[in-house]
């Protein structure tokens, strides 16, 4: 089983009023080391189910594959964000009823979101957060908010919420598994490519597929939270957000022996949709 | 016609049902006055609007609904109430035939009701309660609620101008509904003894303001996401007030004060001075004096408390009920927790969702809440349980420093299998169990 020695004496000499943590010193890296660098975007705004808890699995799979990582909390919507430093963001699950306030105060940085993309740097939004990267979403009142449109898709918000478990598999065969909180359904347009295909859940709209990516912008309803569940997904994020920095990453590999309670977790999970699939 | 029809018909359903199953809750009787008249409740006579109060909120609506009961019965009324639960417009249907007559016309001078979230538009558009007390509005059964803003949608339809809100100013979400009544009336708790802040840690979370949705700003907190606040971007909370405010409060003689008016309570959290406080809020504004409030609360048992003691392999088993779906309640049970600085083993239930259709896994609750403060209360054995569940509850400890070598997982929460565990582990030292309660009662404990 992993180590989590190492996450708690990164936690416990950090502080709430601190803007960035870091495991260089628990990875016994000199303090100027360039490693991976992740922005934690609005995490008291976008603080719905337990999202904070993938900020935690990113600090705590990065010193299991001993990478040294930043984290840097973006906490107002009015503060700079920080697309020069980071190579991976952050957007967790919040409360549909935010994202217009917050869908405002990214729109001024499309350009630089579009840039962010193309680079091959990760974005990752979760659950409802996924209307600030979807072209727009349609609520039921009429309103509609305009997002970043980094990824093709039109999310409309339900009348009733849709709550089940959720199991996907990506194209390279990874097997991801989480819950649904669905709030709004999302249809992708013509070219987006979904992030996964649904095993069992709804996904995003009752048909076969889930989320949506282009490059490393992803989209997904998996909550659990996805990144502390899902290991083998988390470590293939940090990799790309650190191969994306430039960073070389071939020593850098989560091992099996790391993650045993996580693995027998998802056995868990699996064993018991695979109940509800058997009837 | 159908309103008088309904009312015989099921008059004699209920006296029925009162001989073949005298103590078994229903609400068929609702179900069938409502199929007949689904006006029903808008049909009664007699009804003092003025005195009609409804409750409703996450949590602490049956305890406030008990309180301004009890308090309105000391103090000499009449009652309707549906102080079983049954908070849908057919258990209020249910709870107000009996004090019908057989002319149509209410026979008590007030009603009080609990009412679901959901539902209460459906209930006031029926029956216009001129007041609604909204005791939170939080973070509970994502599966059905979602989002804690998909139920303010809900509470909005049912503000009209004639409502008196009765709201809670130290709970942000519920609070900002003071903007759309032209009468509020507000209530919270002042910092005291038991207030705490969140833990000084990088990954520690706020919520955002229901107005402007930037970070807000707790002074402290009483219970998980409420206490004293402010919005720095909006100003939101930081107007005067509230208009009833506990200080003073005497954990240990449990007394504390509203107004300069001593009152004793009969708990020792602070989750029940809320409950408390907008009894006294809704009875003074009814216009019950403060001296009779005060004698009814002295008097008001906890009928529904949510710590039990038993024996269980010849250890002492305290249970602490919780919501598991809720993560406030569960921070505060598991703040009770840590109060006891005794070493002691802490165990915590967590299971599928069974009662909700499709059933299905929920791992992401523990991350909305703070077990680190057991951590330095001496917990020496940790016990996670559940059949779909308990390694997924583990890692969420193990995230807060727990010990690995303390940990124990079982692959259910059954009263043998705890016994089990519990006797392997040596020495007497007294256990904690948190728990969801349907749980505890399905298993026959």
């Amino acid at each position: 089983m992993g180590d989590f020695t190492l996450f708690n004496e990164v936690r416990n000499n950090s502080s709430r009023s601190a803007k960035e943590i870091n495991n260089f010193e628990v990875l016994g890296c000199d303090t100027g080391t360039r490693g991976v660098h992740i922005a934690w975007m609005f995490p008291d705004v976008l603080s719905m189910h337990g999202g904070r808890g993938d900020a935690m699995a990113l600090m705590h799979f990065s010193n299991l594959m001993k990478l040294p990582c930043t984290i840097r909390r973006v906490n107002t919507l009015t503060e700079e964000i920080p697309f020069d430093w980071a190579d991976m963001m952050l957007f967790p699950s919040g409360d549909i009823s935010v994202m217009e306030d917050v869908s405002k105060a990214l729109k001024t940085k499309k350009e630089e979101f579009q840039k962010f993309g193309d680079s091959g740097k990760v974005i990752l939004a979760v659950g409802s957060t996924g209307a600030l990267l979807a072209d727009k979403t349609v609520f039921q009142d009429g309103n509609e908010i305009e997002g970043l449109g980094l990824l093709h898709m039109i999310m409309k918000q339900r009348v009733k919420v849709h709550g089940d478990d959720l199991w996907i598999t990506l194209p390279d065969g990874k097997e991801l598994f989480g819950t649904q909180i669905q709030l709004a359904d999302v249809g992708l347009q013509k070219g987006q490519a979904p992030f996964g295909k649904v095993v069992y859940g709804r996904g995003n709209h009752g048909k076969k597929h889930e989320g949506a990516r282009t490059k490393n912008v992803i989209f997904t309803h998996l909550l659990g939270p996805v990144l502390s569940k899902n290991p083998i997904f988390t470590a293939e994020l940090l990799k790309l957000a650190a191969k994306s920095a430039g960073l070389d990453t071939d020593g850098i590999v989560l091992e099996e022996k790391d993650y045993l309670l996580e693995k027998a977790a998802l056995e868990d999970h699996k064993t018991f949709i695979k109940k509800k699939i058997d009837g | 016609m159908r309103f008088y029809l309904a009312l015989y018909l099921t008059k004699f359903i209920s006296f029925v049902l009162h001989i073949v199953a005298k103590n078994r809750g229903t609400i068929l009787p609702g179900i069938i006055a409502l199929k007949i008249d689904p006006r029903f409740l808008s049909h009664i006579k007699g009804i003092d609007l003025s005195k009609v109060i409804f409750v409703t909120g996450t949590n602490g609506k049956s305890t406030t609904t008990n309180l301004i009961h009890h308090i309105l019965t000391q103090s000499g009324l009449k009652v309707s109430s549906n102080l079983k639960g049954a908070n849908m417009v057919t258990g209020v249907t249910t709870a107000l035939l009996g004090d019908i007559s057989l002319g149509g016309k209410l026979k008590s001078d007030a009603i009080v009701m609990e009412t679901d979230e959901r539902y209460i538009h459906l209930i006031r558009e029926q029956l216009p309660a001129k007041y609604v007390c909204v005791t939170n509005v939080q973070k509970d059964q994502a599966q059905r609620n979602g989002e804690p803003s998909f139920i303010l949608n809900k509470l909005k339809k049912f503000i009209t101008p004639d409502v008196t809100l009765v709201l809670n100013k130290n709970e942000p979400n519920s609070y900002a509904l003071k903007s759309m009544a032209d009468k509020v009336i507000s209530y919270g708790v002042a910092e005291n003894s038991r207030s705490y802040n969140k833990e000084d840690d990088f990954f520690s979370v706020s919520s955002p303001c229901p107005c402007c949705h930037n970070p807000l700003s707790f002074s402290a907190y009483n219970i998980e996401n409420i206490g004293p606040f402010t919005c720095p971007t909006c100003g939101f909370g930081s107007e005067a007030g509230p208009d009833f405010l506990v200080e003073d409060v005497d954990y240990d003689g449990k007394t504390f004060k509203v107004n300069g008016q001593t009152y004793d309570f009969n708990f020792n959290t602070a989750y029940f001075l809320y409950c408390y406080v907008s009894a006294i809020a809704v009875a003074t504004e009814i216009g019950i004096s403060q001296e009779k409030i005060a004698n009814a609360l002295r008097k008001f048992k906890n009928i529904r408390g949510r710590l039990e003691t038993r024996k269980i392999a010849g250890k002492t088993l305290h249970y602490i009920k919780m919501k598991q779906e809720n993560s406030e309640t569960t921070q505060s049970s598991l703040n009770l927790v840590a109060r006891d600085e005794r070493k002691k083993i802490f165990m915590i239930g967590y299971d599928e969702y069974l009662d909700f259709f499709p059933p299905l896994v929920i791992s992401f609750y523990p991350f909305d809440y703070d077990p680190r403060g057991m951590l330095r209360s001496g917990i020496t054995k940790w016990i996670c349980m559940s059949t779909a569940m308990g390694r997924a509850v583990a890692l969420r400890f193990l995230y807060d420093g727990f010990d690995e070598k303390d940990m124990i997982v079982l692959p259910d929460s059954q009263e043998e299998t705890i016994a089990k565990a519990l006797e392997k582990i040596p020495g007497d030292d007294p256990v904690y169990l948190v728990e969801e309660i349907p749980y505890w009662k399905k298993r026959g404990r």
